[in-house]
């Protein structure tokens, strides 16, 4: 696993604390979690900005919906 | 606490930028804009919360074509929507503002922002409500934001996005700075503050530089000592006790107090002494006894580390303050500390420190007196009855919010329900006035009759610090002439248990108040006096069968 993955990890974790985080999670997308509905997708996105310290910008955040699609768009 | 949090802008429930609000209370969220509480939740609720942002009221790209008057009226209606929200007494409102500044250096130099303007007359009309409605609360957010970085808290791509206002650390701040008030509207301030000398009042070593060369008022770190001195002074002028705990000669730091042309802090300043070479945990502990304050009132300023963590270690609930690393830190730091601050002030505060040194010397003298009534009345005790009226109200709010151990029902009535109580029942204060000085408005007593049959004691309470004058007796006794003088024969008190009002409990038994059995009436501690006859011993007086009691839960509701 990734340094990356275990940071978005614990952003799951802390926005989700009443779901279980699989180990892989990859191919997670919005609605796969309990509580990771549009508010809860909100929370978590502004939560892995903050582990990252880096801010997405308005055009692309909504369509963050997937684990894929917030990798690719996280600084390398 | 059951809280609701409404708003003008969306602001992320559950995010864990909350997490700090949401500690020990129980938080729920309107749905976004609605400033109005859901109907099935309205009556649970302790505490409501709503946060203000001006755009989300007023076009703030329309502000060249405003008409004002009808901008005004808009916030005119949302006073009154609050004004109605204030009439159920028994929740707490916070009002929460922001004018979310949209800042232009050259625009705003000749004249004034318009936001700025709306704003204002907002704050003022919430300011009037709140010297009515004692459970309103009021939170400039623009002062909280400055203090951050409006830049900080504010985010324009989360308000387009989903949106909110804020940033999660805006979020942050509110929250923090929503538990400060929430905190001081559950727990009272702290009263004493424990001060340290050498290089802690003053720099320097008194012992080892002597008086002419410790550092206060000099210029550079002197004048930081001396505004250091002054926000002291400043807090005790609140209401706040000031206390020196130091190791050192007495007579020495007496000697600086006294004679030192630059010291702000007089020996009148100071409430107690305790400057001795005992341990300093010690010297607080005995304290706490003397003053009757528990340890949770105390907070300990020291320059020396280590004295600190004596202080951590031993005395876990008294505060200890980590000073700022330098001394030019400390004005500030000591007047930011929010564990003093109070919502208001009264007369009363500013003379605390007299009136504590007072009680120091009564006690003393009445240890050493062999006869304690002969003693109590060469100390011409002169309690006068007074009326509550505007100039009282403050302090009769204050007596009912901070008296904890005299007090029989510890009922934390606001300003319009004594303004109520007052109109509909007996009510008085007594001043009290003997050779230690005027003590001030001390006691509070509200007297209501029931069925004609009954003079019903709903407030009874008087303040710890002129205790043991027996001036109990005496209000009971114009308790009981007022009864006599309206024809009734019965004195109904209700004692209330909480964790320290047993000296309250002790009075009625004292007086020989029959208790009624609970089984009679449900969920309340009532005892019962009957008046005549006194002498001949009958005071345990039998309840008859078909007695009426008054239905106080009925009463008391209906208030």
């Amino acid at each position: 696993m990734t340094n990356l993955d275990n940071k978005i990890i614990q952003a799951l974790k802390k926005t989700f604390p009443k779901s279980e985080i699989p180990k892989k999670i990859e191919n997670l997308k919005i609605g796969d979690l309990k509580g990771w509905d549009s508010l809860g997708h909100v929370n978590l996105i502004l939560e892995i900005e903050k582990i990252f310290s880096f801010k997405f910008g308005s055009k692309i955040f909504l369509s963050l919906q997937s684990i894929k699609k917030i990798k690719k768009n996280l600084p390398k | 606490m059951k809280i609701i949090l409404n708003s003008t802008s969306f602001l992320l429930p559950n995010n864990e930028s909350w997490s700090i609000l949401k500690k020990n209370n129980n938080i729920s969220f309107s749905d976004y804009g609605n400033i109005n509480s859901p109907e099935y939740i309205k009556d649970t609720i302790d505490l409501e919360i709503i946060l203000f942002f001006l755009p989300d009221l007023i076009d703030y790209f329309q502000s060249d074509k405003f008409n004002h008057r009808l901008e005004l009226k808009k916030i005119s209606n949302i006073i009154k929507l609050i004004q109605q929200k204030l009439k159920s007494k028994n929740k707490k409102i916070i009002v929460g503002l922001s004018e979310y500044l949209y800042n232009n250096v050259i625009n705003f130099s000749k004249k004034v922002n318009f936001s700025k303007k709306i704003k204002n007359y907002f704050l003022d009309e919430l300011y009037k409500c709140s010297k009515k409605y004692n459970n309103l609360f009021i939170i400039d957010l623009d002062n909280i934001f400055s203090e951050y970085g409006y830049n900080n808290c504010f985010d324009q791509r989360n308000y387009y996005v989903f949106r909110c206002r804020l940033s999660t650390f805006g979020i942050e701040v509110v929250s923090k700075n929503l538990k400060e008030i929430i905190n001081r509207i559950n727990f009272t301030n702290k009263k004493v503050l424990l001060l340290d000398c050498d290089n802690t009042i003053w720099g320097g070593v008194l012992a080892e530089d002597g008086i002419e060369n410790i550092q206060i008022g000099q210029d550079g770190i002197g004048t930081a000592f001396s505004d250091f001195q002054k926000s002291i002074k400043k807090i005790k002028n609140s209401g706040v006790l000031i206390v020196l705990v130091s190791k050192n000669n007495k007579s020495d730091i007496e000697d600086v107090l006294e004679n030192h042309k630059s010291m702000i802090l007089k020996r009148k300043d100071i409430a107690v002494m305790k400057v001795n070479w005992n341990e300093k945990s010690d010297n607080i502990k005995q304290l706490s006894n003397d003053l009757f304050l528990g340890l949770n009132s105390f907070v300990f300023w020291d320059d020396n580390p280590i004295e600190r963590e004596k202080i951590r270690s031993r005395l876990t609930d008294v505060e200890v303050i980590e000073p700022d690393l330098d001394i030019t830190g400390w004005p500030k730091q000591l007047l930011e500390f929010r564990g003093f601050s109070k919502f208001l002030v009264t007369k009363e505060d500013s003379a605390k420190t007299k009136q504590y040194k007072s009680r120091e010397k009564f006690i003393e003298a009445k240890r050493f007196s062999r006869n304690e009534i002969n003693y109590l009345k060469n100390i011409k005790i002169k309690p006068t009855i007074i009326k509550i009226d505007k100039s009282t109200i403050n302090r009769t709010v204050q007596l009912c919010q901070k008296t904890n151990q005299f007090n029989l029902r510890t009922k934390m009535y606001n300003a319009s329900d004594i303004i109520k109580l007052n109109n509909k029942n007996t009510c008085f204060l007594v001043h009290l006035k003997d050779s230690y000085g005027d003590h001030g408005i001390i006691s509070f007593i509200c007297l209501k009759i029931v069925n004609n049959k009954f003079l019903f004691i709903d407030t009874f309470l008087m303040s710890c610090r002129i205790l043991g004058r027996y001036l109990e007796s005496w209000i009971l006794n114009e308790i009981k002439k007022l009864a006599i003088k309206k024809k009734i024969d019965f004195i109904l008190v209700e004692y209330i248990p909480t964790k320290r009002n047993q000296v309250a409990k002790n009075f009625v038994l004292k007086n020989n108040f029959k208790k009624i059995s609970k089984e009679k009436v449900v969920n309340y501690n009532i005892f019962f006096k009957k008046l005549i006859d006194e002498n001949a011993n009958s005071e345990f007086y039998t309840l008859p069968k078909d007695a009426i009691i008054p239905n106080l839960e009925i009463y008391d509701k209906s208030r």
